[in-house]
């Protein structure tokens, strides 16, 4: 943008001044769409694809809070186009719109003010910065609740039977279900 | 942002101060009322709502249900309160499986923790599902199905009613999530304000938290939506879309509708439900289940089958 902006300045008998303003508005258009979105990922696992179809197994998952660059999203805003910050900058891929989020996750305490359990960390914030751990939220009101722990461990062997998204993909192919067509 | 950090914080409060019933010194929930004073108000309350609110509310609703049948196994007798959730290993696998399918074929098929399914220890006919993607189906209403087809319906409504985010949209309904954005801003704008007036504050709003999602349960357009919701995720995922109509006929038939306890009991009659179903599947041609599917439904269900 510098460039094109110097160059209508330095040569205005070259290029007229309206043309300046179009290549200088041209480059910001193009510099504004082509700016990656800092974003987090707001649910445990994000599934990462290497194309926008969900009958492919996802080639990684990307944790809680990992900060991700939002390229583009798709017309419909159900898939993002992303690639990795936190090191794990070779990811490069697409993950559902939703599964990501602006402001910036903190898991933990900087300055470990605060840890899970200590009555500090009953609100649940990490600070000003963002948003805290969905676990500690989850954890201090199993402590809190006054329910029996078996309820909760209840909840807790519900959750232990998640199925992995390749072996969903084997149960349709084996059913004679549906296994390809993109979108959901 | 700062409604979603507001919704984000305090929700969890009101949620671990109703359960307790205890007004908790809580240090830093001045600091997070004070957030309420900038709420963009044209953005929906639900839309502030976070994947993982959904899933920490979903874990605490799921195991208030768990507990407070137990409290009323005698009376209600809703699951075998010795072994509540079925451990036949293939059923539940299965059951799970056809419920994953489903749920990837919704319009959320990613949640903050995933969905996850199991069957209910109790010869009731009845199904419930948490905002957290928790979904469980008695053993009764697994019996009434006759096909993959017809359990894949069952499942789908109930992912539908996630998907669509009813639990959340029932609290918004119901004038809760506005509550408790209005008390934020309000105690808010007291300066000074003790923390314990604030926690006796939230703490007010428990009792109609629960009682929304639990007791009341969803309305009837909630009901209907996910149903039609249902038939949409059939058709996507290849399953029979006429597959729910099927199974709110056996509901109809089995008489158990017309008085449902717990969960179920605001679902309008099966019948109403068909009839709403009507247009929407008009001139809809049954499909067939496969042969493998019939097979796979026959094995994994033959040791509940046999009980």
């Amino acid at each position: 943008m510098n460039e094109s902006s110097s160059r209508a300045t330095r040569f205005p008998g070259r290029a007229p001044a309206g043309v300046g303003v179009i290549l200088i508005g041209l480059a910001t258009v193009t510099l504004a769409a082509a700016k990656p979105t800092l974003r987090s990922v707001q649910v445990r696992k994000a599934p990462v694809f290497r194309e926008r179809d969900l009958y492919q197994p996802a080639y990684t998952y990307l944790d809680y809070g990992t900060r991700v660059r939002e390229l583009e999203r798709d017309e419909e805003k159900t898939w993002s186009h992303i690639n990795g910050t936190d090191g794990v900058d070779s990811i490069i891929g697409w993950t559902f719109s939703y599964c990501l989020i602006e402001p910036e996750i903190v898991t933990r305490s900087k300055n470990g003010e605060f840890q899970p359990g200590d009555a500090n960390a009953r609100a649940m914030v990490a600070g000003d910065k963002g948003l805290g751990d969905p676990d500690l939220k989850a954890g201090l009101l199993r402590i809190d609740s006054g329910m029996s722990e078996a309820d909760f461990l209840l909840v807790d062997s519900l959750e232990a039977r998640r199925v992995p998204h390749e072996d969903v993909l084997r149960f349709l192919a084996e059913g004679d279900l549906r296994t390809s067509g993109g979108g959901q | 942002m700062k409604t979603r950090s507001l919704l984000v914080h305090l929700l969890p409060i009101v949620l671990t101060l109703g359960i307790t019933g205890l007004g908790l010194a809580l240090p830093r929930i001045d600091k997070i009322i004070h957030k309420g004073k900038g709420l963009i108000k044209s953005k929906s309350l639900v839309d502030a709502m976070l994947e993982q609110d959904d899933y920490v509310l979903g874990r605490t609703v799921l195991a208030k249900t768990f507990s407070k049948n137990r409290a009323s196994l005698d009376r209600e007798k809703l699951f075998d309160i010795r072994e509540p959730l079925v451990s036949d290993p293939e059923a539940t696998r299965y059951v799970s499986m056809i419920g994953s399918a489903v749920a990837l074929h919704s319009s959320r098929p990613q949640l903050f923790h995933g969905y996850c399914f199991g069957i209910l220890n109790s010869a009731e006919i009845n199904a419930c599902s948490s905002p957290g993607g928790h979904v469980v189906v008695t053993l009764g209403l697994l019996l009434l199905c006759r096909s993959e087809d017809e359990v894949a319906a069952v499942l789908a409504h109930e992912v539908a009613h996630v998907a669509l985010r009813h639990g959340v949209r029932s609290l918004d309904k119901s004038g809760l999530l506005s509550d408790i954005r209005d008390v934020a801003i309000d105690v808010g704008n007291l300066a000074g304000a003790d923390t314990r007036d604030v926690a006796k504050v939230a703490n007010g709003f428990s009792g109609k938290l629960f009682d929304t999602l639990l007791d009341k349960g969803y309305d009837r357009d909630f009901e209907y939506e996910a149903d039609r919701e249902a038939v949409r995720i059939l058709e996507r995922t290849g399953y029979d879309p006429l597959a729910l109509v099927r199974v709110l006929g056996y509901l109809e038939q089995s008489g158990q509708s017309k008085e449902v306890p717990g969960l179920a009991r605001s679902h309008p009659s099966p019948r109403d439900r068909i009839k709403k179903l009507q247009s929407m599947i008009a001139g809809t041609p049954p499909r067939d289940s496969s042969s493998a599917r019939t097979r796979r439904f026959e094995s994994e269900f033959a040791a509940l089958r046999a009980g």
